[in-house]
C-alpha cells in the first residue's frame, strides 16, 4: 500500500517535470472522458436511474396487448379486476397523461398532467413535499374528488413556490378544483421523458374531458397505463405468472373484450417507454451513442499512450540505470502505471467537469410547447462510478504499452554502447504506428456514423413533407379548458374562423384537431366494408385528425382522387372521409377507393371515402407513408383545435392580431403553442431527433478526427526528429526534397491505409446498428463513406505535411557531422 | 576565369561563413583548390580547421558563402536544391566516419538507395549492387541489417554504397576514424585499390600513415590552406621529369 502511494507520488513528480506533455495528455483524456461521461449521463438518466421512490426495484410496468392495436393500456374495470387479485403484487396502480388547462387567478396554462388512481402515490411510497398527495380513498367514483396535486417544479415556476397556494382553488378545464399538495422535488411522474406538471384523481377525467361515465364502466375504454409494486421478495416472473392466470380467467368471463389480451410484466427500468418492440431499440440507440463516445475516448487514450511511448524511449537510459541498481521489472511497471493513473485521474476530473457541462447542454434540449420532453442527464453516483472505472481502464490502456516498453530496458546495451551508432529508424515506432492506425480507424468509424446522421438530417430536411409549412402559423386553443360545452365550443370556433378569414392578409385558415407533426391527433381501428376478419385477424389501427373544409388548401396537401370536404359535409350529412394514399393501398390495394366505405368500430356507422390525398409526413417526419385519414370536424367533435393560418403578413403582427381576435370572442380563452408551422417541423415529431443525433454524432466525429490528426502529427513529427540523421544521409546520397516529402507521406499514408482497413468494416457494423434510427440513407451510403475517407485523407495529409516540411529543410551537411 | 579542361574540380577563392546567434564563424577563407581526375587527395589539419566544411562544399552538401566552384565544366556554386541533389547522386560518392548506414534497411537496400534516387530499373540495380558488394567482399552479407555487422564490415558496405553509382569523385571524411587499426587498414586497402583502378578520391584524415598513400596532401589551418605536399610517388615522378 505504501508502495502504491509512493508510485503515485512519483507519478505526480514525473508529470510535473514535463508539464507540457501532462497538460496535453490531460486535455485529450478530458475530451474523451467528458464525451463518454456526458453520453453515459443521458443513458443513465434514461435507462439506469431508478424512479425516485423507495424500493424502486419493486416497481413494475404492466402492458396488455391485443394483436393489431397500439394500445397497451387498461380500462377502469380491468384495473379493478386485476388489482382485486394482487397475488405477488402489493398493489397495482395506474395513470393517464393528458393536457389540460389550469386556470388560477384568471390566467390559464395548458399543462401536462397525469390522472392517477387513488393508490398511485401510496403505492409508489411518496411523501408530499407540501400538503397532501392524492389519497387511496379518492378516484373511485366518477366525477368525485375535485383536487389537484402540483409537481414541485411547476409549483416553483407557476406559483413562485408559494406555500399559500395549498388550499387555494383553481380550475382544470373550467372545473373547480382545490390545490391540496405538492410532490417531492425530483419526481416528474412515471411516463418516460415526460414532465408532469400536476396530478388529478382519475375520477376527474369524466368532468374535465369528454370521457363519459358510461366509458368509465366500459371494459373496452382502455386509457390507464398500469404499474405495480411487488411484495417484498416477489419476482417479476411470479407476477407475470399470476397475471397470466388472471388474464385467462377474465378472458373466459368477458370473451368479447378480454379475449386475446396478452399481459406483459416488466421491471420498470426495462420499460422506458413500455413498448416491448422498443426494448431492443432503446438498448441499441444507447449502445450506439456510448460506442461513439467510447471511440473518441479510445482515440484520445491512444494519443496519450503514443506520447508516453515516445517518452519511454527517451527514458530508456534512466530505466536501464534503475534496473542496474536492482529495480525489478514489476517495480518499473508499477511506477509507470502510477504515472498514467495520475494522468487518467486528472483527465477524469477535468472530463467530469466537461461532461457535466455537456450534459447540462443536453438537459436544455427542451421542446417548446406543452409536451415538455425531459432528458435527465443529471449526474448521480452511477455516472461518477462510471467515470472512475473509465479512468482505471484508461490508465491501463494508456499505461500498459509504454510501461512494458520502459520495463524492457536492457542495461547491458543501453549503458555500454551509449546508444546505437545506427540512425534510429522507424522500427522503434512500430507500436506507436499501430496505435495511430487504430486511432485513424476509430475516427473513420466516428466520421462515417456522424456523416450518416448528418446526411439523414439533410435528407429529412429536404424531404418532401407532403405539405407546405411556409407561411403557415399555428395557434392552439381548447375552450374545454375553461368549461365550454360542445354547443358553445362549436359556436365559438365558427365565429372565430369567420373573423380570422376576414382578417386582412389572411389567405386561408383552417381548424383541425392536430396539425402535422404536432403530436396531436387520434388513432382508431378501421374496418373495411365487405372484409370479414378471421378469428386471428385484427383490424389495423390508423391515425386520424378532424379538419374543416379549408384544410387541404391551407396546408397545400394535394388531392390524388375524388374531392375534399365542403360545408355540405355537416353533422347531418352522410359521414365521409378523405384518406391518404397509404391507407388506400392498405385497405383497397389496386382499386379506386373513392366511394368505398369503412368504419371505426365493428358496429359503427359506415364512412364513405370522398377523396384520396397525397401522403404527408404527418405523424413523424421519418414516416411519410403512415396510413392516415381525415374526417370533417363537423361530423367528429373534439374540443381541442389547432388554428392554422396561411398569410403573407409578417409573423409577429399576425400572431398578435389573431390572438386579439380570439380574445375578442372570449378574453379568458387560453391560446398556446403559437408558432410557425415550420418550427413545428423542427419539433419532437419533426426534425428534433435528427438534429440531436446529428449534432451529438457530428461533434463526436469532429473531436475524434482532430484527436486522430493530432496523434498522426505527433508520430510523424517524432519520427522525423528521430530520423533527422537518416534523412540527411539520404539527401547526401542524392534524395531530392520531393523524395523526402514522399517518404514522410508514404509513412503516414501507410497508417491511414491500415486505419481505413480497420475502420471500414467497423463502420459498416456500427452503421448497420444505427440504420434503425436513420432515414433517407442506407447504412451503406457510398457518398458518406467516400466523403469520410476523403476527409480523413485530407486531414492526414495536413498532419503529415507539417513535419514533412521540417524534414525537407534538414541540412544534408549534417550527415558529415555525426560520429 | 576559365575551367581548366583537365581538372575535375576547381574551387576559386571560396569562403564559408557560418552565422549563428550573433557569432560569425569563418570556417573557410580564400580556398583555391583543384582536383584532377584519378587523383588521390588527402586533407589534413587540426580539429575545427574546416576539413569537413570543405568536404561538404566539394560534395554539394553545402554552398560557399563566396567564390566559384566548377565541377567538370559546370559552375555549381549556385544551383537549385533540386539540381544539387541530382549532381550529388550522379557525380559524388560519400563515405562517412560514422558509416551512416540506414538501420532499417538491409545491406542490399542500403547500397541500392542511390540507384533508386536515380530512377534506375530494378534488374539493372540488382546487377550493379551485386557487383559492388562482391567488389568490397560483402556479397555474402546482403540480407543482413547493419546492426548485425562489425564496424569494418559496415564501412565496406558504405564504400560499396558510395561507388555503386559510378561517381566522378569519392569523398571520405575520416573513414577509418571509428575503426580499430586492423579494420582501418582493411578499409584503407580497399580505397587504395579503388584508386589504382582509376577512382578519384578526396579524403580527410588525421592519420599520417594513411595520408602517405595520397598523391597530394593539403594542410588546413584556421580555414586556410597553409601547406601542400606531394606524395612519395609524385615526388619520384617530379624528379624524373
Ligand atoms: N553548421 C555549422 N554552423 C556553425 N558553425 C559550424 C557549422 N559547421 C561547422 N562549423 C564551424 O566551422 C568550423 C570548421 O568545422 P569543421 O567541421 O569543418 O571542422 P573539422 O576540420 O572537420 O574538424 P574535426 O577534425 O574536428 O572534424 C568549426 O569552428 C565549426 O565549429
Ligand atoms: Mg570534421
Amino acid at each position: 500500500m505504501r508502495g502504491a502511494v509512493q508510485d503515485l507520488k512519483y507519478g505526480v513528480r514525473q508529470l510535473r517535470r514535463s508539464p507540457g506533455l501532462a497538460a496535453v495528455a490531460i486535455l485529450m483524456l478530458a475530451l474523451g472522458i467528458g464525451a463518454t461521461t456526458a453520453i453515459f449521463g443521458v443513458v443513465n438518466g434514461w435507462l439506469f436511474k431508478p424512479l425516485p421512490v423507495p424500493q424502486p426495484r419493486q416497481i413494475t410496468v404492466i402492458t396488455g396487448e391485443q394483436p393489431g392495436a397500439f394500445n397497451t393500456q387498461f380500462s377502469t374495470p380491468e384495473f379493478q379486476d386485476y388489482n382485486g387479485q394482487p397475488g405477488p403484487f402489493a398493489s397495482l396502480f395506474g395513470y393517464a397523461p393528458d393536457v389540460v388547462g389550469l386556470t388560477h387567478q384568471r390566467h390559464t396554462d395548458p399543462i401536462l398532467v397525469s390522472y392517477v388512481t387513488g393508490n398511485y402515490f401510496s403505492s409508489l411510497g411518496l411523501k408530499p413535499y407540501l400538503g397532501r398527495l392524492i389519497l387511496p380513498s379518492e378516484g373511485q367514483t366518477p366525477g368525485a374528488d375535485p383536487v389537484v396535486v402540483l409537481g414541485y417544479d411547476y409549483w416553483k415556476s407557476r406559483f413562485n413556490g408559494d406555500r399559500g397556494a395549498i388550499g387555494e382553488s383553481a380550475q382544470v378545464d373550467g372545473q373547480p378544483v382545490t390545490i391540496v399538495g405538492v410532490t417531492p422535488p425530483g419526481f416528474h411522474g412515471t411516463a418516460t421523458f415526460l414532465d408532469m406538471k400536476a396530478y388529478l384523481p382519475v375520477s376527474m377525467i369524466v368532468r374535465t374531458t369528454d370521457f363519459t361515465t358510461a366509458q368509465w364502466t366500459n371494459r373496452n375504454s382502455r386509457f390507464l397505463s398500469l404499474m405495480g409494486r411487488l411484495k417484498p421478495g416477489a419476482s417479476v416472473g411470479e407476477a407475470q405468472a399470476a397475471m397470466n392466470v388472471e388474464a385467462s380467467g377474465l378472458a373466459r368471463q368477458y370473451p368479447d373484450t378480454e379475449r386475446g389480451i396478452t399481459i406483459y410484466v416488466y421491471p420498470e427500468w426495462l420499460a422506458r417507454p413500455p413498448e416491448p418492440r422498443q426494448l431492443m431499440r432503446q438498448g441499441l440507440i444507447a449502445a450506439l451513442f456510448l460506442l461513439l463516445g467510447g471511440l473518441v475516448l479510445l482515440v484520445a487514450c491512444f494519443n496519450v499512450a503514443g506520447m508516453l511511448i515516445a517518452r519511454a524511449l527517451a527514458r530508456r537510459r534512466e530505466m536501464a540505470v534503475r534496473v542496474s541498481l536492482g529495480a525489478t521489472r514489476a517495480r518499473l511497471l508499477r511506477q509507470m502505471l502510477g504515472e498514467t493513473l495520475v494522468l487518467a485521474l486528472a483527465g477524469g476530473g477535468a472530463g467530469l467537469v466537461l461532461g457535466q457541462w455537456l450534459a447540462r447542454l443536453l438537459n436544455l434540449v427542451h421542446t417548446q410547447g406543452t409536451l415538455t420532453v425531459r432528458l435527465d442527464a443529471q449526474f448521480d453516483w452511477r455516472v461518477y462510478l462510471f467515470a472512475f472505472l473509465v479512468c482505471l481502464l484508461v490508465a491501463v490502456v494508456v499505461g500498459l504499452a509504454p510501461a512494458f516498453r520502459a520495463a524492457r530496458a536492457n542495461p547491458n546495451q543501453e549503458l555500454r554502447e551509449g546508444g546505437s551508432r545506427l540512425s534510429a529508424g522507424i522500427r522503434s515506432g512500430r507500436l506507436r504506428r499501430a496505435l495511430v492506425a487504430t486511432q485513424l480507424g476509430g475516427s473513420l468509424v466516428l466520421l462515417i456514423v456522424s456523416g450518416l446522421f448528418v446526411r439523414s438530417l439533410g435528407k429529412a430536411e429536404t424531404a418532401n413533407l407532403g405539405f407546405d409549412p411556409r407561411g403557415v402559423t399555428d395557434f392552439t386553443t381548447d375552450p374545454a379548458y375553461i368549461g365550454y360545452n360542445q354547443a358553445q365550443t362549436t359556436e365559438f370556433y365558427k365565429r372565430l374562423l369567420d373573423r380570422v378569414r376576414a382578417t386582412p392578409g389572411v389567405e386561408s385558415a383552417t381548424l383541425d384537431t392536430g396539425a402535422p407533426l404536432s403530436g396531436f391527433g387520434s388513432a382508431a381501428n378501421v374496418y373495411a366494408e365487405g372484409r370479414v376478419l378471421g378469428p386471428k385477424d385484427h383490424a389495423p389501427q390508423n391515425f386520424y385528425v378532424s379538419v374543416t373544409p379549408g384544410f387541404f388548401r391551407t396546408l397545400r396537401i394535394p388531392l390524388a382522387r375524388g374531392r375534399t370536404f365542403t360545408e355540405a359535409d355537416g353533422e347531418k350529412a352522410p359521414p365521409v372521409a378523405v384518406i391518404n394514399q397509404a391507407m388506400a393501398k392498405q385497405l383497397w390495394p389496386g382499386e379506386d377507393p373513392v366511394g368505398k366505405r369503412f368504419r371505426t368500430s365493428p358496429s359503427g356507422p359506415w364512412i364513405s371515402v370522398a377523396g384520396v390525398a397525397n401522403d404527408a409526413g404527418y405523424v413523424f417526419v421519418g414516416l411519410p407513408h403512415f396510413p392516415l385519414f381525415y374526417l370533417p370536424v363537423a361530423q367528429h367533435y373534439e374540443p381541442l383545435r389547432m388554428l392554422e393560418v396561411r398569410s403573407q403578413v409578417a409573423q409577429g403582427s399576425l400572431e398578435s392580431e389573431i390572438q386579439d381576435e380570439i380574445h375578442a370572442l372570449d378574453p379568458q380563452m387560453p391560446v398556446f403553442d403559437v408558432q410557425p408551422l415550420a418550427s413545428v417541423v423542427d419539433g419532437p415529431n419533426g426534425l428534433m431527433l435528427f438534429r440531436i443525433g446529428a449534432v451529438v454524432a457530428g461533434g463526436l466525429g469532429l473531436v475524434g478526427l482532430l484527436l486522430a490528426a493530432a496523434g498522426l502529427y505527433a508520430v510523424i513529427s517524432f519520427a522525423v526528429s528521430q530520423r533527422r540523421n537518416e534523412i540527411a544521409i539520404r539527401m547526401a546520397l542524392g534524395a531530392t526534397q520531393r523524395n523526402v516529402l514522399a517518404g514522410v507521406l508514404r509513412d503516414g499514408g501507410r497508417m491511414v491505409a491500415i486505419g481505413w482497413a480497420i475502420g471500414i468494416p467497423l463502420a459498416l457494423l456500427a452503421a448497420y446498428a444505427a440504420s434503425g434510427i436513420l432515414t433517407g440513407v442506407g447504412y451503406f451510403d457510398l457518398v458518406t463513406y467516400a466523403l469520410a475517407s476523403l476527409a480523413l485523407a485530407l486531414v492526414a495529409v495536413v498532419a503529415c505535411y507539417l513535419p514533412a516540411r521540417r524534414a525537407m529543410r534538414i541540412d544534408p551537411a549534417q550527415a558529415l557531422r555525426q560520429e | 576565369m576559365e575551367q581548366n579542361a583537365d581538372s575535375l574540380i576547381r574551387l576559386d577563392d571560396v569562403k564559408k561563413v557560418f552565422f549563428t546567434e550573433e557569432v560569425e564563424t569563418h570556417a573557410l577563407s580564400g580556398i583555391h583548390l583543384e582536383i584532377h581526375p584519378g587523383e588521390f587527395l588527402s586533407i589534413a589539419g587540426p580539429s575545427g580547421c574546416g576539413k569537413s566544411t570543405l568536404l561538404s562544399i566539394v560534395g554539394l552538401l553545402d554552398s560557399p558563402t563566396e567564390g566559384a566552384y566548377w565541377l567538370k565544366t559546370d559552375q555549381v556554386a549556385n544551383l537549385t536544391v533540386r539540381d544539387r541533389a541530382r549532381i550529388r547522386n550522379r557525380e559524388i560518392g560519400f563515405i562517412f566516419q560514422a558509416f551512416n548506414l540506414i538501420g532499417d534497411l538491409t545491406v542490399y537496400e542500403n547500397v541500392e538507395l542511390p540507384l533508386i534516387y536515380r530512377g534506375m530499373g530494378s534488374s539493372e540495380r540488382k546487377q550493379r549492387v551485386q557487383e559492388v558488394l562482391e567488389r568490397v567482399g560483402m556479397a555474402h552479407r546482403m540480407k543482413h541489417y547493419p546492426s548485425q555487422l562489425s564496424g569494418g564490415q559496415q564501412q565496406r558496405v558504405a564504400v560499396a554504397r558510395a561507388i555503386v553509382g559510378k561517381p566522378a569523385i569519392l569523398l571520405a571524411d575520416e573513414p577509418t576514424g571509428n575503426l580499430d587499426s586492423k579494420n582501418g587498414e582493411a578499409v584503407m586497402d580497399l580505397l587504395r585499390e579503388l584508386h589504382r583502378d582509376g577512382a578519384t578520391l578526396c579524403m580527410v584524415t588525421h592519420d599520417p600513415r594513411y595520408a602517405r598513400f595520397a598523391d597530394r596532401t593539403i594542410y588546413l589551418f584556421d580555414g586556410r590552406i597553409v601547406e601542400e605536399t606531394l606524395g612519395a610517388k609524385q615526388l619520384a615522378e617530379g624528379a624524373a621529369s
